[in-house]
């Protein structure tokens, strides 16, 4: 007995079901904040940048003349993309965390269907011009998916 | 009191116990990382309160803190450790099982007063 007169087992198992129903209250608060959407211009500077320097990446195979200035463009391009995803990320002061249970989903054309179609337009673009169309088509096509998610109706977002 | 099953009680983490501190892990274990004026919101408690909070889990290897600017303002970012996650997936699951042990026990009291005093 406790000094209320409550046997301290069942004490104990409240106190248990408050901590956990408190656990699970901060975790869903956490999932919401770290999954609201990112203002879009995040996203559209990932998408430019992403298009930027592949197709610097590209072209530097194509015109060797200009190949160092055009792979020093692409590697500075890739770093301007990694910043906005990083910056981004952080956006809104929590970050997402890659969870099995449950948190706001991305749609499976998200998820999968966008990446592939960017990777199926970069083969089809090698078969003809090879590793710089290859290059330019899938900075192309992956930079205007995700120009497309910015503007269009979304559950989520990466950025 | 002799209330408790025979088998083996379970862990709780003493780091963990204090209802702040389980809060703060708990809320860093569903995100990456959490700027401290966030989780100060969050737990709706001071500044300081918060810093020591932190401190302590930092030096149980539970959180990582780390300090960044954003522009010229100074950030600090905690984020929960890989030990830090394993810890309080026990500490829940203690939870858990403490509370089920009652329910079972409350359930068996329920279908046998008579035999309660024995």
């Amino acid at each position: 007995m406790n000094d209320t007169g409550e046997p301290m087992d069942a004490l104990d198992a409240r106190r248990a079901q408050d901590a956990l129903a408190a656990a699970c209250a901060a975790r869903s608060a956490a999932r919401r904040a770290g999954g609201r959407d990112r203002p879009r211009r995040y996203l559209v500077g990932q998408g430019l940048a992403f298009a930027a320097g592949f197709t610097a990446f590209g072209l530097a195979d194509l015109l060797p003349r200009y190949g160092t200035w055009l792979t020093l463009a692409g590697l500075a391009c890739a770093v301007g993309f990694f910043a906005l995803v990083w910056i981004g990320a952080h956006h809104g002061g929590v970050t997402r965390w890659f969870s099995r249970d449950g948190g706001p989903r991305r749609s499976t054309w998200e998820l999968w269907g966008a990446p592939l179609v960017t990777i199926g337009v970069g083969a089809l673009a090698a078969v003809p011009y090879g590793v710089a169309g290859w290059s330019i088509a899938f900075g192309l096509a992956t930079g205007a998916e995700h120009l497309l998610r910015a503007f269009l109706p979304r559950q989520g977002s990466t950025a | 009191m002799s209330g408790r099953a025979g088998d083996s009680p379970p862990t709780l983490d003493r780091e963990l116990h204090h209802p702040t501190r389980l809060a703060l892990a708990a809320y860093l274990s569903a995100c990456g990382e959490a700027e401290f004026a966030v989780l100060r919101d969050y737990c709706q408690i001071s500044d300081s309160t918060l810093s020591k909070t932190l401190s302590a889990l930092e030096k149980t290897g539970y959180v990582s803190v780390r300090k960044g600017y954003l522009g010229k303002r100074p950030r600090t970012w905690a984020a929960l450790t890989l030990t830090g996650r394993r810890a309080l997936t026990r500490h829940l699951a203690a939870l858990e099982e403490i509370a089920a042990t009652a329910r079972r026990a409350a359930g068996t009291c329920a279908d046998g007063p008579s035999e309660a005093g024995g």
